[in-house]
């Protein structure tokens, strides 16, 4: 009984996680000017861009305020925990687990703020 | 009152006239890259200018397999497009240059280029008297070799293009941005095509040297990256270039020997076919791609979908 409190819990809660997800996220640009970002779509993917090109397409499935995504670059399993904060306009991703180290090192450093 | 009416609206007149004029004028390094950019005076006999080969209507590619310098010497490689380099290191087929500044200049210095040296340019902006007026108020000095390389790659750092069909198709929810058929390509560029080992990124390059098969050391004898690196391996080695706007910048290839996309694709679906004798080519091409014919045409539809929507209209409007 408590495990399916707890999965109903589980499924009212991810539809504002995911609310709060979709759109458009960018970090500050780097030192040469290079704006990197990401859109989560509400069917479940997301673009990575640089300067408004996309780079890298994925998948992403949320439970609760954790993320998982898989994507054309690496196709391992990335977990993170979704940080939002000042009134969910800005956004950390919190590395749970990804064996892609590439990825798990360039997020862990950036925060990400919603474009408007 | 009526002839102070008539001073006061040509007084208007010759401000409006004079600050048109001014605008004209570069009033930063980009700007003053791209006056020099299509500027002659950087060649020997100032009949070259960096777009004589990056011709903006082939998004600043030649559409010659070599372009023709200076006395109509005939260079050796194709000229890449310049548009997309923001993301790209090293520079040239054969890597040679580590940053946008340094590839600037080279051009000018090669013989069968534009064949000037460095020094004689700078004593020629020098003595312009436009140039150097420009140079001083953007750089605070005369024109020098590195506020020269700096202009021209500023200019270069604008020419970034994020308007292909393919681009509005990834960040939006709509599927009828691009063709079927080029949704399909995508599917063959990411998997049996193996396209996307060599073009992934935000401009479809890794950046990294590949040898495709065209070095034989007979009739196609240029040993790429390995005359820079002094590397054996890298023998037959070239840039990987990126592919946005490729459908605009034929011909292909290091050399400029394919005309067409469709023979590009003929050639890597079946390399040996083309050219039987390679030397050094990469393990990833050892098969044949084994690709039908319908796979071909979608995998030229996803290539054509990544055209700037700059060059479709310029297309159309030419039609």
């Amino acid at each position: 009984m408590k495990s399916l409190i707890f999965a109903a819990m589980l499924m009212a809660s991810a539809p504002g996680v995911k609310e709060q997800l979709t759109g458009r996220w960018e970090p500050k640009p780097s030192i040469n000017g290079n704006i990197t970002g990401v859109v989560f779509k509400p069917d479940n993917t997301y673009e990575a861009y640089i300067n408004k090109k996309p780079f890298v397409s994925g998948r992403y499935t949320l439970q609760d305020s954790l993320i998982s995504i898989i994507e054309t670059a690496c196709d391992k399993t990335g977990i993170y925990r979704l940080n939002f904060f000042s009134g969910s306009d800005s956004l950390r991703f919190v590395p749970v687990m990804d064996s892609c180290d590439q990825r798990r090192e360039g997020m862990k450093k950036l925060v990400f703020g919603r474009v408007k | 009152m009526k002839k102070n009416a008539i001073i006061l609206l040509i007084i208007f007149t010759i401000i409006a006239i004079q600050a048109a004029s001014l605008s004209e004028e570069p009033s930063n390094k980009a700007e003053l890259g791209k006056i020099l950019f299509f500027d002659p005076i950087l060649s020997r006999d100032s009949t070259v200018s960096c777009a004589s080969c990056h011709k903006p209507a082939f998004a600043f590619a030649d559409n010659s397999a070599v372009s023709t310098g200076v006395k109509g010497k005939k260079g050796i490689r194709n000229s890449p497009s310049v548009m997309n380099v923001v993301l790209r290191r090293p520079l040239f087929w054969d890597g040679r240059a580590k940053t946008l500044e340094e590839q600037a200049l080279i051009p000018i210095e090669n013989p069968l280029e534009m064949d000037l040296p460095i020094k004689e340019v700078v004593e020629r902006l020098q003595k312009s008297k436009s140039y150097s007026s420009y140079f001083k108020r953007i750089f605070n000095e005369e024109p020098t070799a590195q506020n020269l390389a700096q202009a021209l790659a500023a200019f270069e750092r604008t020419l970034e293009t994020n308007e292909s069909a393919f681009d509005r198709w990834k960040f939006s929810d709509d599927s009828t941005m691009v063709t079927k058929a080029a949704k399909r390509g995508f599917v063959i560029f990411n998997g049996k095509g193996k396209c996307v080992t060599c073009h992934f990124g935000a401009d479809m390059t890794t950046n990294e040297f590949r040898n495709i098969g065209l070095f034989n050391g007979k009739e196609l004898n240029d040993s790429g990256r390995a005359a820079i690196s002094g590397n054996i391996n890298d023998l037959g080695k070239f840039k990987v270039p990126s592919l946005r706007n490729i459908a605009v910048t034929p011909p292909y290839m290091h050399n400029g020997m394919f005309k067409t996309l469709k023979e590009v694709i003929e050639f890597y679906n079946e390399p040996d076919k083309h050219i039987g004798n390679a030397v050094n080519r990469d393990s990833l091409l050892a098969k044949p791609l084994q690709l039908t014919r319908r796979e071909k045409k979608d995998l030229e539809a996803f290539l054509l979908s990544l055209t700037d929507q700059q060059f479709i209209t310029k297309k159309n409007n030419r039609r």
